[in-house]
């Protein structure tokens, strides 16, 4: 065995190895574009995995009509009664809608409207050893997708594209430690930030930090994003409130925050690849 | 026709990390098995040095593809373990379904604590602990209890393809 230290075979191992760590340097300082072998093997990988992918659903959506029928019969009553309470809440908007109308004809104030630009994608690879929910969309550059792209779905925020090749993309959800969202609640505009936190995400939930000790929120409060960075638009819906909680320091609190999209479920996403001050921080 | 061998292996390397991937498919508990790497264990213990570490390397690139790590981080550990399982089957050890298991859960063993090393030990979240318990350890497990399967078709690939002993 000692001779295969000696040999031709251990040195050209050795290359090997020399090649991958300048790869994953490489990799390190690429700012999330993906270099020349990973965009081949993925523009090999890929098509198949759209196929996998859809095939997958199509077959778990048909056995999940048998197999949760009783999940979704429960889950339907839940959601006739918050159907009833959102058809109040709606009635209440009406009345705010046609009260704010009148003070911005009064004051005269212009409105920006958020114009979007999106694309939408399929989730096509969801990875093993992945804790976070992230996973790769079968859109890319080619497509119009840029890093740090935000991800939605009908029902709210999902997370940012981290990663873009020329035919996919790599998308990270608000459950992880490394994205970071700023947020308010949408009634009261009390500001804080959604992070990832390991022992929330296992749960599929997130938190709101950095809220003052006086904090008015309350469980089932709506948080939306506050558009304050320029990475996200404002007013895209992100989950409610499951529970405040003191600090461990006790100085401020934090919510855990339940999003309104299952991440660990979803095959279908939106991505915004443009839209008013997107890049520009908003000035105090 | 060793280049016929290496074209299945080929193929079922692409299959694994496909099937592997694909959303939802061989779900438990929401904990997936690693397939493309246990191929690579499987294959390492019949196949040369050279051969291994490169099927081995493109496995390991292929699982980096799919799990927001370094491009470089899986293909080196499992380049790495498929040159030590290789030289450990050809001069000290039998390629036996149950070496394949212990060989399994000892390369995902090491991708997972390096894993858990670079990517949350250091950075210093709260709650590491759980990642081992809940995510590591389970798809190590999981990983492990299918590698025997996937250790009997590569055997039979094997014997029906080749002809001389390994280098």
């Amino acid at each position: 065995m000692l001779e295969f230290f000696k040999s031709r075979k251990f040195k050209i191992i050795l290359g090997a190895i020399a090649v991958l760590f300048g790869m994953m340097l490489y990799s390190a300082s690429s700012d999330g574009v993906s270099n020349i072998p990973q965009n081949l093997l993925e523009m090999i990988t890929t098509p198949l995995q759209k196929l996998t992918s859809s095939v997958s659903n199509s077959t778990g959506d048909l056995l999940d009509r048998f197999l949760n029928a009783k999940n979704n019969a429960d889950e339907n009553e839940r959601l006739k009664l918050e159907i009833a309470e959102l058809r109040r809440q709606i009635a209440d908007y009406e009345q705010l809608r046609d009260e704010n109308e009148q003070l911005r004809k009064i004051a005269g104030s212009r409105e920006l409207y958020p114009d979007f630009e999106l694309t939408a994608a399929s989730v096509v690879s969801r990875d093993p050893s992945d804790r976070y929910g992230s996973f790769l969309i079968d859109k890319g550059t080619l497509h119009g997708v840029a890093k740090n792209d935000p991800v939605m779905t009908e029902n709210g925020l999902i997370g940012l594209v981290t990663q873009v090749g020329p035919i996919n993309a790599r998308v990270e959800t608000i459950l992880s430690p490394a994205v970071s969202v700023s947020a308010v609640e949408a009634e009261s505009n009390e500001l804080g930030m959604i992070q990832g936190n390991i022992e929330l995400a296992q749960a599929g939930k997130t938190r709101l930090s950095i809220l003052s000790g006086e904090t008015q929120l309350e469980v089932g409060d709506m948080i939306v994003t506050a558009g304050a960075s320029g990475l996200y638009p404002k007013s895209i819906p992100i989950g409610k409130v499951g529970g405040v909680f003191t600090e461990p320091h006790g100085v401020t609190k934090y919510a855990v925050i339940l999003p309104y999209e299952d991440l660990e479920k979803v095959n279908h996403v939106q991505v915004i690849t443009n839209f008013l001050g997107q890049g520009s921080e908003m000035l105090e | 026709m060793p280049a016929l061998k290496w074209v299945l292996y080929s193929l079922l390397l692409l299959s694994c990390y496909v099937l592997q991937t694909t959303p939802g498919l061989f779900e438990i508990f929401g904990k997936k098995p690693v397939l493309a790497a246990a191929l690579a264990v499987c294959v390492s213990m019949y196949e040369g040095v050279l051969s291994s570490a490169f099927f081995s390397m493109m496995a390991g690139l292929l699982w980096d593809i799919s799990s927001n790590r370094l491009f470089g981080f899986n293909g080196l550990i499992l380049l790495c373990c498929g040159v030590l399982i290789s030289l450990l089957c050809i001069y000290y050890l039998h390629t036996r379904w149950l070496n394949s298991l212990l060989f399994c859960t000892l390369a995902m063993l090491v991708q997972g604590l390096l894993d858990y090393l670079f990517y949350y030990a250091i950075w210093g979240y709260p709650g590491v602990s759980l990642i081992l318990v809940q995510n590591i350890l389970p798809t190590l497990l999981y990983t492990a209890a299918v590698t025997p399967l996937l250790f009997l078709l590569v055997r039979r690939i094997h014997r029906k393809f080749s002809v001389v002993e390994r280098a």
